[in-house]
């Protein structure tokens, strides 16, 4: 097996079993108790390219069918950290979704846009399902069913997570990918309708659910696990894009760029709440640490989160 | 840790490598313990290596401060292999500023590493001059004038580097001092013309 499948064929098991929990046609789905994030995995697949022609296709299909439960604005604030080549496909399924449904996502590079070849060619499977939005790893999709796609419904999804401590504007920010502006005016009136409650700390307010345990009664079944996918899943593509550079390089080279990678990755690492040797020491055993993670990723073990039990 | 020439020849190929990986060149000029490491004159070990200029297109630079990409590919180097921040810093850069010998870049010997860097090592004469000085600067028990003394030096290179000393401190005493060093040496102590 070569090192870029043996890199990428864990992820592209993990997309499957996400697009699977959230209705696409799949077999193996072992994320059932996960908190399942569109928007992220979306951005995460149009990295997988061609990798899978099939996931593509799929998802593609899924995106179609059901893009107006995706929020265009989030998608567009999470395509910036992209790569190039992502931003590209990205472009390229927006192009798909607008041709066969009647939303319209702004994504890609314009300028490249404008001088882009038409889609690649799309033909709508239908086999994606979505009859019901119960059950935990839908926790997201049932929220935007009840309280619309946008910020409203990333707030409380974040701060139904059992470890959430209260919350600022700008921390909701970094977990959500909305704008802070955004997400200001919105707590601004849910603290008035009294769906949280707001406490001052420092020159900060602290946002937490007014009602948890209503919400939870309200929505059902929700997650035992929630990973932060909007920073785990950029992080797995930036490793992934690193360590098969790596591959081409010297041994010399590898372990410079490994060294810096360690240390530049290593705050995307914690952010991602995902168990690693500190310091110096995750350089020396990058790849290893990788592709463990990303196995135990695919077969939904959690123990290589910090908070969870290893 | 502490250079062997072994393992300062490897950090330098390692930061020449990732220079032109980066598509950037560098040629720095290296004087001090580090380049008699180079030179095979000194085997005791070094924390570093001083660069006392630049050479951009054939001109000498100030190498204070190291241009940023340079900064940046030497903390990789040493993250990645465990050496000191400093380990290539421009400590000796004052000399620079106050004047090389004449003819000093002619003589240094190049050494390429890769497309990326090439260090010019100052020559056994121009090593001379600056451990004669340092010599001067460090007294009769410092580590310097071991390193001199490796260098073998004639009395008169040790008069040649002397008058090119003085014209960096200009004091009587100082000029007293580089009169102890030459005698010594065994030297003739008047370095006058």
């Amino acid at each position: 097996m070569t090192t870029k499948s043996r890199l990428r064929e864990p992820l592209i098991e993990l997309g499957w079993s996400l697009w699977t929990e959230l209705g696409l046609s799949g077999w193996g789905h072992k994320h059932a108790a996960w908190f399942v994030d569109p928007e992220p995995l979306i951005i995460f697949t149009a990295w997988l390219g061609d990798g899978d022609a099939r996931l593509r296709d799929e998802s593609t299909d899924w995106c179609v069918q059901f893009a107006p439960l995706i929020s265009a604005t989030r998608l567009a604030n999470l395509e910036v950290a992209s790569d190039g080549e992502t931003r590209e496909r990205l472009g390229d399924l927006a192009a798909i979704v607008s041709l066969h449904s009647s939303v319209r996502w702004s994504l890609g590079d314009i300028t490249s846009a404008e001088a882009r070849r038409p889609p690649r060619h799309f033909l709508p499977t239908g086999r994606s399902r979505l009859e019901t939005l119960s059950g935990a790893s839908r926790l997201s999709l049932r929220l935007r069913a009840v309280l619309g796609v946008g910020a409203r419904a990333e707030i409380v999804r974040t701060l139904l997570e059992p470890s959430s401590s209260p919350l600022s504007a700008a921390d909701l920010a970094e977990e959500t990918g909305f704008k802070k502006r955004y997400l200001a005016s919105a707590l601004e009136m849910m603290q008035k309708g009294g769906v949280v409650d707001g406490e001052r700390a420092r020159k900060e307010i602290k946002f937490r659910l007014a009602r948890t345990n209503a919400w939870r009664d309200l929505l059902g079944e929700t997650p035992t696990i929630w990973p932060r996918w909007i920073h785990l899943l950029p992080l797995l593509t930036k490793v992934v894009d690193l360590l098969e550079r790596c591959e081409r390089l010297s041994p010399r080279m590898q372990s410079v760029e490994l060294h810096r990678a360690a240390e530049t990755l290593f705050p995307a690492v914690k952010k991602a709440r995902l168990r690693a040797p500190a310091g110096g020491a995750l350089a020396e055993v990058f790849p290893a640490w990788f592709e463990n993670v990303a196995f135990e990723l695919a077969r939904a073990n959690a123990a290589v989160f910090e908070n969870e039990p290893a | 840790m502490a250079f062997d020439a072994d393992t300062l020849d490897e950090a330098l190929a390692t930061l020449g490598e990732v220079l032109d990986s980066r598509q950037l060149h560098f040629e720095v000029v290296a004087i001090g313990g580090g380049a008699l490491l180079l030179l095979g004159v000194l085997e005791r070990p070094t924390k570093d290596l001083d660069i006392v200029a630049l050479l951009n297109g054939g001109e000498l630079a100030t190498s204070e401060p190291f241009p940023e990409a340079l900064a940046v590919a030497c903390a990789d180097v040493a993250r990645a292999m465990g050496l000191p921040p400093g380990w290539m810093n421009a400590g000796p850069t004052a000399l620079f500023e106050f004047g090389l010998p004449v003819g000093f870049a002619a003589r240094a010997g190049r050494r390429n590493y890769g497309a990326g860097l090439v260090v010019h090592v100052a020559s056994r004469i121009d090593q001379i001059h600056f451990k004669f000085y340092a010599t001067v600067d460090d007294g009769p028990h410092g580590k310097h004038i071991q390193d001199l003394r490796k260098l073998a030096p004639t009395p008169g290179e040790l008069r040649v580097a002397a008058r090119w000393a003085v014209t960096h401190d200009t004091s009587a005493a100082f000029r007293d001092l580089c009169r102890e060093v030459l005698t010594a040496f065994g030297a003739e102590a008047n370095f006058d013309d």
